[in-house]
């Protein structure tokens, strides 16, 4: 096995050993001590549970943990499954535990997942976070199910969440992709995916994508798009409520906002063809009980939010106008008098907004990480006008909010085709003089 | 005897200076005035060759972008920044031909001042290099600058992101005069000082008035989760 600079050398040595594996749970991590036992004594019941025949692979990439968490994951009793160590003995359940290369983050964590798939031939594979504290044995059966015995080859995850809880998917990510890729995958940003072998190693076959945000953060909504765009086969799991570890290192909302927003931006140049042309959008397959559970209450400051959008609206108005029509920078400026409790934000104006602003990505009308960043204000601003509107919802209701502005997002679509292809009238008219 | 005389003293000499004035007006002069019109053509080609390519890569949206076109608009320059430049171009490639045409006078003290200028000219393109590089720079970190301050909730972003704008400036500014050998130690002496102070003030500043605020911040650092002071909301 050559070393291809996305695997340790001592990896690719044990893996040599390991042979094949059908199945291949990989969980990336960084100084998730308090909560990664947890996840691997779950999935290695879940796998034990629901494919106790076939040859399986518990595969940790790790970030460079201070807390032990390596050890853990290795440590860990998982009951009657004993745990195989680098270099010892093969039992049905390999755990591998090893350091990515690469850029830090979670993207690059993930392709030493998907390389070590590729090389022990997996047929089909599912990630789930470190920090989970409800996952359930049956999530693997979810994930990893419908690629197996149904020919998928990317499941992402349906959450029971608290209507506060994944802003950036619910007002920005989820109706941008589904309005753009005509396909309604509710959690593109989930970060629990199943997938089929075939499907991992199609994307390791681009290396400059590694080199970008999708090293990062960007990584969940990378393998989305590029599995609703590239035709292939997906469906949806419901898995639950999602609870997870508040604790993120290094993490904050910047970072998260740029890498993850930036991607779906970035994904818009190649994948046009395909885009330009859906109108609408269509369901994708579901798996699993359709069940009701508690979700964790979530506390939202809706006065900080809306502080830090009249902040943008003070400071940041000749960057907005860089990639905003005036006309719409007008309407921005005038929701910033209405007090916190009955700010505003109109859907109709947040839609425009995001489409100018991905045509001006486009078009590259300001450095693309500034436009980026500019953005944070308004997504601040219209995160902070839906708590307000929904104050009194129940989660159904807000759920049907998500869903008007979804189809608000499609109707709209023509504009963004129309913001996408003008061209920007230079400044200055005229020949030499 | 008088008329040799006025012969020898002052005809002689003023017919030898009319043949020397002659020649120097058929050779030289007429070299100098050949070496102009060249000029003037190279100029004008070079400035629509300029011009094109500048539009044929949108430098004026470029320039846009990066907030120079702005920075000319304010300086009171009302043409697009293609042209602009096209128009340096082309008082550039004038005042080489100048000096060529001066050349061509053979006159030593010019020919003397020539030679200086075209050594003198590596260092003048790479002040003007500096000064443009340290523009778009001072431009993009102030950018930066706001967007970090705003997002991160700090007061008086746009204050602390023109502070950051005038110090790269500076900081250009005094490079590029050094390039020039313009008062290279005085200049280096001004900006330690300068410098100097500023991190000092700002040190004793923060040591006194926000050791509480530094303290606060670091162990929000050190412990805090993430967005705190949005709430509780998970935004991915």
């Amino acid at each position: 096995m050559m070393r291809d600079g996305i695997l340790r050398s001592e990896l690719a040595s044990e893996l040599e050993r390991i042979g094949r594996a059908d199945v291949l749970v990989g969980i990336p991590s960084f100084n998730n001590a308090r909560t990664v036992g947890h996840v691997v004594r779950t999935v290695s019941a879940g796998l034990a549970e629901s494919y106790p025949h076939l040859p399986c692979v518990l595969v940790n990439s790790d970030g460079g943990s201070r807390d032990g968490t390596p050890d853990i994951v290795l440590r860990t009793d998982t009951g009657h499954h004993a745990t195989l160590l680098v270099d010892h003995r093969r039992r049905p359940l390999h755990r591998v535990t090893t350091g990515y290369l690469g850029i830090p983050g979670k993207g690059s964590a993930l392709r030493t997942i998907f390389r070590v798939a590729e090389l022990l031939g997996a047929k089909a594979c599912a990630v789930v976070d470190s920090d989970l504290r409800s996952i359930t044995p049956e999530w693997v059966e979810l994930l990893v199910g419908p690629v197996l015995e149904r020919g998928m080859d990317f499941v992402a995850p349906l959450y029971t969440r608290h209507k506060y809880d994944g802003t950036i998917t619910n007002g920005l990510v989820y109706p941008l992709t589904r309005a753009l890729y005509g396909r309604r995958v509710r959690q593109p940003i989930g970060g629990d995916f199943g997938f089929s072998g075939a499907f991992a190693a199609r994307l390791l076959r681009e290396p400059e994508a590694w080199e970008t945000d999708v090293a990062r953060y960007g990584i969940d909504v990378w393998m989305t798009t590029r599995a609703i765009a590239d035709g292939y086969q997906v469906c949806q799991a419901h898995l639950g409520a999602k609870i997870h570890d508040t604790k993120d290192p290094g993490a904050d909302l910047t970072a998260m906002f740029t890498q993850v927003v930036g991607t779906v931006f970035e994904l818009m140049d190649p994948y046009h063809g395909v885009w330009a042309t859906i109108q609408g959008s269509g369901p994708v397959p579901e798996v699993g009980p359709q069940s009701t559970v508690g979700v964790e209450p979530v506390a939202v400051n809706v006065e900080r939010m809306v502080e830090m959008y009249r902040k943008g609206l003070g400071d940041l108005m000749p960057i907005w106008h860089g990639f905003l029509r005036p006309e719409t920078c007008n309407a921005l400026a005038g929701l910033a008098g209405a007090p916190p409790g009955t700010f505003q934000f109109p859907a109709e104006l947040w839609v425009r907004v995001v489409y100018e602003a991905a045509a001006g990505y486009h078009r590259r009308v300001v450095p693309r990480e500034h436009l980026l960043r500019a953005l944070i204000p308004l997504y601040l601003g219209r995160t902070a006008a839906f708590v307000v509107q929904t104050a009194a919802s129940g989660a159904d209701e807000v759920e049907v909010e998500i869903e008007t502005l979804c189809r608000l997002f499609e109707s709209m679509k023509p504009y963004l085709l129309e913001c996408w292809d003008v061209q920007r009238p230079e400044p200055f008219q005229g020949g030499p003089r | 005897m008088d008329t040799n005389f006025w012969n020898d003293a002052v005809l002689e000499p003023l017919r030898r200076f009319a043949d020397l004035a002659l020649a120097f007006l058929l050779n030289n002069f007429l070299a100098m005035l050949v070496v102009l019109c060249v000029g003037l053509l190279m100029a004008y080609l070079f400035r629509v060759m300029l011009s094109v390519f500048l539009r044929i890569v949108h430098f004026d949206r470029f320039c846009e972008r990066r907030g120079v076109a702005a920075a000319l608009r304010a300086a009171g320059v009302a043409r697009s920044p293609s042209r602009a430049a096209a128009r340096l171009g082309y008082w550039f490639v004038m005042f080489v031909f100048l000096m060529f045409s001066l050349a061509a006078l053979n006159i030593a003290p010019v020919n003397d001042l020539v030679s200086r200028f075209f050594l003198f000219l590596p260092q003048v393109f790479a002040a003007l290099l500096i000064l443009l590089l340290g523009y778009l720079a001072a431009v993009f970190l102030q950018r930066a600058t706001l967007l970090t301050a705003v997002n991160a909730g700090v007061a008086r972003a746009r204050a602390l992101a023109t502070t950051v704008q005038v110090l790269v400036l500076l900081f250009t500014i005094a490079v590029a005069l050094e390039q020039v050998g313009i008062g290279g130690s005085i200049i280096l002496a001004t900006f330690t000082v300068a410098f100097g102070a500023v991190g000092l003030a700002a040190a004793l500043a923060f040591g006194h008035a926000a050791r509480d605020l530094a303290k606060t911040v670091l162990e929000r650092e050190m412990t805090s989760t993430r967005d705190e002071g949005l709430g509780g909301i998970s935004h991915v």
